[in-house]
């Protein structure tokens, strides 16, 4: 190899380098989020980190690099959370009791409650409200990591804010009756018509 | 630097985003790192929920650094020095 070309490579490592400090911890959080348990998140976020070195070459500079190792994460979670029962998974019975209790309605709503709510969620609504929710990706953002289409992604967001709400706060009867639920989905939906973010 | 997008279904508004490449820097040496949007402008219609789902990305973005995640970039930059040593 010639020595500039061996220098280039270097910098682009260094740079690889770099972009992956500055993400961990926006990868942990992310994959606290997916997981709800913090040392799997961090298993998976260092064993995500590590792919992605080793397929560093790959990496095409300019494009974006940040969905591409929330990608690379994500993956991992679904193939860890194949073999392994620890990680959370959806649970239908747990939320039915949960949307049956009716906690008192507050204004205010705390952090672990929705830390609590999250678990309940389908994965793929979770993974949805964590990037777009709570890490602010754009749809197509979003769109990108998850393989979806965007139209997807604001329906799993509109769906998974509708649950969270309701397992958070309690139930009321848009939530718990389907047709009135859908509704109500199709009206947070169409607040935002419009996907596309201006940088 | 800001990122204006539609950030939740109840509104949409500019905020410096966690997303957003020019935002949080993170300190190795204390282990943690600023979130980047918590000082910025808010949705006048931001909602609880996305507030809360927010603050819970930044309290584990802004936890400090795990050691492992420390050991596995030492492991990483062993790896290009010895890639520079014998270039």
């Amino acid at each position: 190899m010639e020595p500039q070309a061996k220098t280039v490579k270097q910098d682009a490592s260094d740079d690889f380098r770099s972009q992956m400090v500055a993400l961990i911890p926006s990868l942990r959080a992310f994959a606290r989020g997916l997981c709800g348990n913090r040392e799997l998140a961090d298993d998976l976020a260092q064993e995500a980190m590590m792919r992605a070195w080793a397929a560093h070459e790959s990496f095409t500079p300019g494009t974006n690099f940040r969905a591409w190792m929330f990608m690379i994460l994500r993956n991992q979670f679904y193939t860890t959370m194949r073999k392994n029962s620890r990680m959370t998974s959806w649970d239908p019975e747990a939320a039915e009791r949960l949307l049956v209790e009716a906690p008192p309605q507050q204004h205010h709503i705390h952090m672990t409650d929705v830390e609590k709510a999250l678990k309940k969620l389908p994965a793929e609504q979770r993974e949805i409200l964590m990037l777009v929710g709570a890490g602010g990706a754009s749809y197509e953002e979003a769109a990108e990591i998850t393989g979806c289409a965007i139209g997807t992604v604001k329906s799993r967001l509109a769906r998974g804010r509708v649950a969270l709400a309701a397992l958070i706060n309690g139930p009321d009867e848009a939530v718990l009756k389907k047709p009135s639920a859908s509704k109500r989905v199709r009206d947070e939906m169409s607040k935002h018509p419009d996907p596309t973010p201006s940088i | 630097m800001g990122i204006t997008t539609n950030c939740g279904l109840s509104g949409s508004g500019t905020f410096p985003s966690a997303w957003n490449d020019g935002g949080g820097q993170l300190d190795m040496k204390k282990g943690k790192r600023q979130a980047s949007h918590l000082g910025g402008a808010m949705d006048p219609e931001f909602d609880s929920l996305t507030a809360a789902l927010r603050q819970m990305h930044d309290s584990i973005a802004n936890e400090p650094v795990p050691n492992d995640f420390l050991d596995l970039l030492d492991q990483i930059d062993a790896k290009i020095s010895a890639t520079k040593k014998f270039s």
